[in-house]
């Protein structure tokens, strides 16, 4: 063998041994988010095989797109098809999916706890539990079964242009203000587990009685967050109640003269279930795709692009937003919200439809 | 042509046979009719029955699982004790009636100028009138919103710099009757401008020698020959605003008027939705339009409407002197106000960079417009694959759906075959069911077909074809009733067979009326946005839900970009079909 032959042998000899540790390292290296492990090689290997994950959400569809970019950059070998719609349309996508023995989604989030439930307890939802379970707390997960993979904040808004000085709202009982009258934008209970979080909110601090007070102030009836802060921005209506996801768009991206209040009573937090459908096509590509979006990365893309609130303490706000910890947070277990949906339903629909 | 024997028993108890011919009528009764009659079952009447029966259930019928032992009223008795169904029954038919009321005068009277009169600029208004339908009514809402609101509508803004303070609001009952007008009168012009140009002069111009004066001849003469047109098209536009939710949704919220549309897609939003009560609802509406066919088909069954006969015929256009000047007065105020103002606003919005202010100052500062939604806009896959998607959606529909109108049309209007009322009856549901609604009775019972029509494009494309059929047949109806029987039967008396009749005779001159079903259903499948909300998937995705998400996301902006991209596209599409139009017209 000449000396040529011989070098070009070891060459390859020592590329080939070296190539599948090379291999490895990158698949380390993907896997490897801020420190968390998102999953096995095996994992991996098994989602890249698939190629595709059916993501059905509940947010934005431009949001989410450019939320998963980062997975895909992370991750080429598996694209993202985001189908965005809302809850109620969503679950009863998913429904009748499941029943036709057809189920398209892989990954779904809803904004509406009790519909997730209702999915767990029809065996719709597969058992996961991601490496980064733990970083959530007991309120903010069903252990095994879903956990918060976004959330958003409930809080009063005015227009700064219109509402100023002494008459600026501090506290959720300012919305009664006889001042704003005919000029407060809000929604009704039927919007969803959004607005359900609100008036349960506000029925345990101030009772029907305030209800009925704001009931009084002629509120302009949304269907939508956007209209509110639209509405709102606009000048149409001095003052509303929002998410603080519709309020970020106006305010931060639109520049709008809105300013958002924190009250001292609370603020509530709505939760967005993230779970793994049973019976969808790409079952691995799903548990990838969900163990990175409950990573820090993961939800350090979802409140920068979205100004949505990470239920994970290690995740900063958004540019812009006041860190959680400085916001006086008000939950309910998911128990304890089960127990108590249609009640409060009924109770405020007798007061405000 | 003998083409089947069968036994016969003879008087004197021996057997024979007896033989059966195949004859174009015995084809069209037991096999073409049947046939058509199968297919508009499946495409429409599944769904709608499907809907029909969740009405009476407590759990939706998902995949045709039906769980009868909860089959009650009780979802009936929920929708009629809601403290605010009356309001809502009265908004939504008050509303409906003056908006139809409205669109006829104006698209008839733009149609009557554009066709029959001396008007200056007739061209253009023929072809500016239908200009607001390449708005789809959520964009049309929205354009209207950032004009029309009281205190930040660019209107209001402007008229408030220079001193008058009008007050005006589009958060009205007016002012949403108003858009109704604005956004539907097009139907009605596109009906009647067809049969207008189709009906036969010879009877105006024998009225106007015997001494009859021009206001009589338009309304003894001229208006009943192009009433089937008239009620057609009023009773398409009348349904069509029962069951509309786009405007409603931007302008009614506003001033807590309550309309049954968006209760529907309320009760839909619900968790967990209401699906079966929002069915219900549905049924309450496909009733009242069963009614308002019934109704017109009595009103017009007795009457001949022939105009198109052997007889030659062009259309006669009344010459005005000065008060033509009033008319184009008129007519291109209309159009300033219906077309011109809002494609402004949408411009105006898809350029400045902040939409926030309360001065024409700040309104015409142009230090921040900006051509950066426009980059970002050319520059998204999403939404060049969601315009791919619609143009491929929008050709099928036309593809497939021009032919089975044309054919459910013919045979409605043009044959005595038995069961034909019954296809009329099928062809008209779509209209008065909700798009929202309709879309979950597509999902619950498409998905249960065996061919893997779910995820794909072409379940959108016939769940169109399906919504569409009302306007696509009776667009193509209200041409074929003008034509004269005598002309197909001069054919086949000369040894013509049916098809060469059909090829030669008919579909000529029928075509302006088939150009004006292309027009439509083009623009209506390139806008539509409800049917297709349960049915789409990331890769089937059409350019209207991508708006939709814009428009929830706050992002008015990139919203009025695509509301121009589509305006662009759609007025393309209506050129062209025009032109091809003329090209066929007497």
């Amino acid at each position: 063998m000449t000396f040529k032959r011989l070098q070009k042998f070891t060459m390859t000899a020592v590329l080939a041994a070296a190539l599948p540790g090379y291999g490895f390292a990158q698949e380390a290296d993907a896997l490897n988010v801020d420190g968390e492990m998102i999953g096995t090689p095996e994992l991996m290997a098994a989602a890249c095989k698939e190629g595709e994950v059916v993501y059905y959400t509940a947010q934005s569809d431009g949001d989410e797109r450019q939320i998963v970019k980062t997975f895909q950059e992370r991750f080429p070998c598996i694209s993202v098809s985001v189908v965005s719609a809302a809850t109620g349309r969503l679950y009863e996508r998913v429904k009748t999916e499941a029943q036709a023995k057809q189920t398209f989604g892989d990954v779904l989030i809803l904004s509406d706890e009790v519909l997730a439930q209702n999915l767990v307890d029809a065996g719709l939802v597969r058992d996961w539990t991601p490496p980064s379970a733990a970083k959530y707390d007991e309120t903010f997960k069903v252990e095994g079964k879903w956990y918060s993979g976004s959330g958003q904040l409930m809080y009063p808004v005015y227009n700064k242009n219109l509402v100023k000085g002494d008459d600026i709202p501090k506290s959720w009982k300012d919305l009664a203000n006889p001042k704003f009258k005919d000029k407060f934008a809000f929604f009704p209970i039927s919007v969803g587990g959004t607005s359900w979080m609100v008036y349960a909110f506000l029925l345990d601090h101030y009772g029907e009685d305030f209800l009925k007070e704001l009931n009084t102030q002629s509120p302009k009836m949304f269907t939508t967050y956007n209209t509110v802060m639209l509405n709102v921005a606009r000048g149409e209506s001095e003052i509303g109640v929002s998410s603080s996801v519709n309020e970020y768009v106006v305010r931060v991206k639109q520049k709008a003269p809105v300013v958002p209040i924190y009250p001292a009573e609370g603020v509530p937090f709505v939760k967005f279930p993230m779970m793994l459908l049973e019976g969808g096509q790409n079952p691995s590509a799903a548990e990838l795709f969900g163990n990175w979006y409950l990573s820090k990365e993961g939800q350090t893309a979802l409140v920068n692009v979205r100004g949505a609130n990470s239920a994970r303490p290690d995740v900063e706000s958004a540019p812009e937003n006041p860190p959680l910890s400085e916001v006086k947070i008000w939950g309910l277990s998911n128990k304890v919200l089960r127990e108590r949906y249609d009640g409060v339903i009924s109770q405020v629909q007798k007061i405000i439809n | 042509m003998s083409v089947a024997t069968r036994l016969r028993t003879e008087p004197d108890g021996s057997t024979g046979t007896l033989s059966l011919r195949l004859t174009p009528a015995s084809i069209a009764q037991w096999v073409l009719l049947p046939l058509f009659l199968l297919v508009l079952a499946v495409l429409i009447l599944l769904p709608v029955l499907v809907l029909v029966v969740g009405s009476f259930l407590a759990e939706p019928p998902r995949a045709f699982q039906f769980d009868l032992s909860t089959a009650s009223l009780a979802n009936y008795y929920e929708v009629l004790r809601d403290p605010e169904f009356a309001e809502m029954v009265y908004n939504t038919i008050v509303a409906a009636i003056i908006g139809t009321v409205g669109a006829v005068l104006v698209g008839l009277s733009l149609a009557w100028v554009s066709s029959r009169t001396n008007t200056p600029g007739r061209k253009f208004i023929e072809y500016s009138a239908v200009l607001p339908m390449m708005v789809p009514p959520l964009v049309g809402a929205f354009a209207w919103d950032i004009l029309g609101s009281p205190q930040s509508g660019m209107l209001n803004v402007l008229l408030r710099s220079a001193g008058i303070d009008m007050g005006f609001s589009i958060y009205t009952m007016w002012g949403i009757c108003l858009v109704f007008v604005i956004y539907y009168s097009p139907y009605v012009f596109l009906f009647t401008n067809a049969a207008l140009k189709n009906a036969d002069a010879s009877l105006e111009e024998a009225a106007s020698m015997c001494g009859a004066s021009r206001l009589r001849v338009i309304l003894q003469i001229t208006l009943p020959l192009v009433l089937p047109a008239i009620l057609s098209a009023a009773l398409m536009v009348l349904v069509l605003l029962i069951e509309i939710f786009a405007i409603p949704a931007v302008l009614a919220e506003t001033a807590n008027i309550k309309f049954i549309s968006v209760q529907i897609w309320k009760m839909i939003g619900f968790a967990p939705p209401k699906v079966n009560q929002a069915s219900a609802l549905g049924v309450m509406l496909i009733t009242i339009t069963v009614v308002l066919v019934l109704i017109q088909q009595k009103l017009t069954s007795k009457q001949s409407f022939v105009t198109v006969s052997g007889k030659g015929s062009r259309p006669r256009v009344m010459e005005f002197g000065w008060t033509k000047w009033i008319f184009t007065i008129l007519s291109l105020t209309y159009i300033f106000i219906a077309v011109v103002l809002p494609l402004i606003s949408l411009l105006y919005v898809s350029v400045k960079g902040s939409l926030f202010f309360s001065s024409a100052e700040q309104m015409l500062d142009t230090s921040d417009f900006t051509t950066t939604y426009y980059s970002d806009v050319l520059a998204d896959p999403v939404i060049s694959h969601s315009m791919i998607n619609t143009l491929l959606v929008c050709g099928g529909t036309v593809g497939l759906g021009v032919f089975l109108y044309f054919a459910v049309a013919y045979l409605i209007h043009k044959t005595n075959l038995k069961g034909r009322r019954m296809l009329d009856i099928i062809s008209v549901l779509p209209v008065a069911v909700p798009g929202m609604i309709i879309g979950l009775g597509y999902l619950w019972s498409w998905i249960s077909i065996p061919i893997g029509l779910y995820g794909t494009l072409m379940i959108i494309i016939l769940a169109y074809i399906s919504q569409f059929t009302p306007q696509g047949s009776r667009a193509i109806g209200a041409s074929l009733v003008q034509i004269h029987r005598e002309l197909e039967e001069s054919s086949r008396m000369s040894g013509a067979g049916f098809t060469y009749t059909l090829r030669r005779i008919v579909f000529p001159l029928a075509l302006p009326g088939i150009f004006a079903a292309i027009t439509l259903l083009l623009v209506l499948s390139f806008r539509e946005l409800a049917t297709a909300l349960f049915l789409y998937t990331a890769k089937t995705q059409v350019f209207s839900l991508v708006m939709l998400d814009l428009w929830l996301r706050g992002s008015t902006n990139y919203v009025a970009v695509l509301a121009i991209l589509q305006v662009c596209v759609l007025l393309v599409i209506y050129v062209l079909g025009n032109a091809l139009k003329h090209k066929y017209e007497r």
